[in-house]
């Protein structure tokens, strides 16, 4: 016998598929901005918690978070945003003066300056050799991809500014985050069949446990890295601090190459300020001290365990993000391959368990 | 609101104050403040089961206790059954072990399922709330011990 087909059924589908389908259409272009705000309500979770323990009712608790670290950003922005900004200024026209000119500016540089100066005298004894001019034609094309720097970060413009109007609609996604996740959390699991409640409730536990831990970690990570090589150069006395403070920071996310490029900014700065060359030193050093206390201190307190990846894996990880997307692609791919990892992982070994696979 | 209303009705219906009133009515939440119950209002998830579904089975991991609400839940192996205001797999509340019974709804059951992992981070937050539930097992385990009715 035929199945008899319920047309209202069939109806009443089609018509809730067609609006899922525009609802998806119509805020599409935002979703962005609750997946950041999610991100965001995620970080900052455990300290409304420790908040609200203060027997404060949760408004209050989010709103005194709020307040607490608008206060922060504006204390760190009177404190180095001009000299930040002084900095990537004093960055960006020196190296468009040396596009400019007609004479290499590496070549003047101390140190890179004896050389060309032997190599002068090398190719003075023997004629044939030309080096010298070799050597300049280097340094000219090293010159020409630095300067392409900034020219890359206007070229980027408008994402830039798409991100400041980020700034003003996120926080107030995750207040509402924040103030009724409760809620929230349990409306989103009401929609899980029985079959799989208890599965996802660990699922989402573990993945909590891990994920959450390892973003807040890496959050801090990047704070007190940035804090750290700020010092250390302060006190050795190379210029640009703040900015390789904040690059180093940022760069610290890339496991294995990060603090390498947090290295080559600090050491190329001091060169580029014409410090004498056993500043190299010093500042190599500096550089090894700060991750030396990261890699023992910082990181073992925050996450416990370190990201078991292999170098080669980061590298073609940090490589296709490049290719994927813009500079801030480079820098999330390693954390969002791990967090990746980490769900497939723990959801296979989990739906194992309840025998759902 | 009187509580022979309260106890009829869908958990989803009641307000807030109400689902506090209902929440006592679980023999290890009582004589939690209203305070300390907002926490616990904050964290359990309603379930319903149709007759015949199964809750949990044999040898599954433990994540949730089940407090029923209304219905009533058989364990399969060894045919005892929990009715209304009973507490399902107590043990799971505070152990990491797996399920030694498969438990079947054998009437359309409402549960209100805690996690394990949220509790003790309750506990670990609101110590004496973790104190109250604390008294509540031990009086109940001495009720078990002397047999007496409670």
């Amino acid at each position: 016998m035929l199945k008899k087909i319920n047309y209202t059924k069939t109806l009443f589908y089609l018509l809730l598929l067609t609006a899922i389908g525009f609802g998806i259409y119509f805020y599409s272009s935002v979703f962005g901005h609750l997946i950041a705000g999610f991100v965001l309500a995620y970080i900052l979770d455990p300290l409304v918690n420790a908040v609200e323990r203060l027997r404060l009712p949760r408004w209050l608790a989010v709103l005194s978070v709020y307040i607490i670290i608008i206060g922060a950003i504006a204390l760190l922005v009177v404190l180095f945003a001009p000299s930040l900004y002084e900095q990537v200024a004093q960055v960006v026209s020196v190296l468009q003066e040396d596009s400019s000119g007609a004479a290499n500016p590496l070549v003047e540089l101390p140190l890179l300056k004896d050389l060309h100066l032997f190599l002068m005298e090398l190719d003075a004894r023997v004629p044939v050799l030309d080096l010298a001019n070799e050597y300049v034609k280097l340094m000219d094309i090293l010159v020409e991809n630095l300067v392409a720097l900034p020219k890359i970060i206007m070229k980027n413009y408008s994402a830039i500014i798409g991100a400041v109007s980020y700034v003003g609609t996120i926080p107030l996604i995750c207040f509402y985050l924040l103030l009724d996740k409760a809620r929230f959390r349990k409306a989103l699991f009401s929609l899980i069949p029985n079959r799989y409640f208890e599965p996802i409730v660990i699922l989402s536990d573990k993945i909590d446990e891990t994920v959450g831990k390892y973003m807040r970690a890496m959050l801090f990570e990047v704070l007190a890295v940035a804090l750290m090589t700020f010092i250390a150069l302060r006190i050795l006395g190379v210029p640009y601090a703040i900015l390789i403070g904040v690059i180093a920071g940022f760069a610290n996310i890339i496991p294995y190459f990060g603090p390498f490029i947090g290295g080559c900014v600090a050491v190329l700065s001091s060169l580029i300020a014409g410090q004498p060359p056993i500043m190299i030193f010093w500042v190599i050093l500096a550089m090894i001290l700060v991750q030396q206390v990261d890699n023992n201190l910082v990181y073992p307190v925050l996450v416990g365990k370190t990201i078991d990846m292999h170098p080669l894996v980061v590298f073609f990880t940090v490589l296709a993000g490049g290719w994927f997307g813009s500079l801030i692609w480079m820098l999330i791919s390693v954390p969002l391959l791990y967090i990746t990892y980490t769900m497939i992982k723990e959801t296979y070994l989990n739906f194992k368990m309840f025998k759902l696979l | 609101m009187s509580l022979k209303d309260i106890l009829h009705k869908k958990l989803s219906s009641l307000k807030k104050s109400e689902r506090y009133v209902r929440l006592r009515e679980f023999w290890i939440f009582e004589g939690l403040s209203n305070y300390e119950l907002s926490f616990v209002d904050e964290l359990f998830y309603s379930r319903k089961y149709s007759a015949g579904e199964i809750l949990y089975e044999k040898g599954f991991p433990v994540e949730l206790v089940y407090l029923i609400v209304s219905g009533e839940v058989q364990l399969q192996e060894t045919g005892q059954s929990f009715g209304t205001n009973q507490v399902l797999d107590l043990s799971s509340l505070f152990w990491t072990e797996t399920r030694p019974y498969t438990a079947v709804a054998v009437v359309d059951t409402e549960v209100m399922a805690i996690s394990q992992t949220d509790f003790d981070e309750l506990i670990k937050k609101e110590k004496s709330l973790g104190v109250k539930v604390l008294k509540n097992i031990c009086t109940r385990l001495t009720h078990i011990i002397h047999d007496k009715p409670c």
